[in-house]
């Protein structure tokens, strides 16, 4: 594992469990109805992309759960996971213009696909916004630092 | 109601891109009867060779090759870079990097770890079997 421009590998538990309770607060919210849930994660997966330390979330899981458990089986390069939170936070905040536009059935439809694809990522580990990044940095010869 | 049949497909939906996923993933760490180590790569004198097929943008590479000569000091370890060498990944059905092989000096394939989370939660059990059955 090496570092590289200030870049250091991250634990890759930190970003699935923020993924899993990014799925379930969205789910939870559509059952319910609860709207908020749309400008409030695309603020805080926005957040999270800028730097895990400004992730709520992620910021839980390296404060209070990581400490608990044993060292990860492997690290990670930060990039993907914060290209996937970017794609993310972009669909909610395209989802809370829908709203404000008086279109909650494309702000749900919007919501939910940053949903499953959470949920797949947080269930499986297959992250399909890292994937994408991947294919990028692939194509552009992009060094890993982990 | 309605909301909550929405959010069950969608959880299905996810259900049955992890199987898929999955079967790709078992397929890849499938030992065929009759795998054998290309010529080239085989030592008859090496009671067990580990052939690490890495790439250029492969970020697990380098610390399975770590945990490998950490777990099986002994052995001997053979590097293949795709990228360099597509002709030995094409011939030894590599999909994913890191690919570990291990084989026996007559170049048979034993085990195969095909990417990352393989060689995470089965590289401690293949040294183990290997080295209480070394043919």
């Amino acid at each position: 594992v090496s570092e590289r421009r200030g870049l250091r590998p991250i634990d890759p538990r930190g970003p699935r469990f923020n993924q899993a309770v990014l799925a379930s607060a969205l789910f939870l919210g559509f059952v319910f109805d609860q709207r908020w849930v749309m400008p409030t994660w695309a603020l805080v997966l926005a957040l999270g992309a800028f730097g895990p330390r400004y992730g709520l979330f992620l910021r839980l899981y390296a404060d209070v759960i990581r400490p608990r458990l044993g060292p990860p089986p492997h690290v990670e390069d930060p990039r993907p996971p914060r290209f996937a939170a970017t794609v993310g936070a972009a669909f909610l905040v395209a989802a809370t213009l829908a709203l404000v536009a008086g279109a909650p059935g494309t702000a749900w439809a919007l919501a939910l696909v940053v949903a499953a694809l959470a949920a797949l990522a947080a269930v499986t580990g297959l992250c399909l916004g890292c994937e994408v990044w991947l294919l990028i940095a692939r194509m552009r010869r992009v060094e890993l630092v982990a | 109601m309605g909301r909550l049949i929405v959010v069950v497909v969608l959880l299905g939906f996810v259900g049955v891109s992890w199987t898929l996923h999955r079967r790709r993933l078992l397929a890849a760490q499938r030992v065929a009867a009759g795998d054998r180590l290309p010529a080239e790569l085989r030592e008859p004198s090496a009671p067990r060779t580990w052939v690490l097929v890495t790439a250029p943008m492969c970020a697990s590479c380098g610390p399975a090759e770590d945990r490998l000569r950490e777990l099986d000091p002994g052995a001997r370890l053979v590097r293949v870079d795709a990228s360099q060498r597509p002709d030995l990944a094409r011939a030894l059905r590599v999909r994913a990097a890191p690919t570990l092989l291990l084989a026996g000096p007559d170049g048979h394939i034993r085990h195969r770890l095909a990417g990352p989370e393989a060689v995470d939660a089965e590289l401690s059990a293949a040294v183990r079997a290997s080295a209480h059955n070394p043919r």
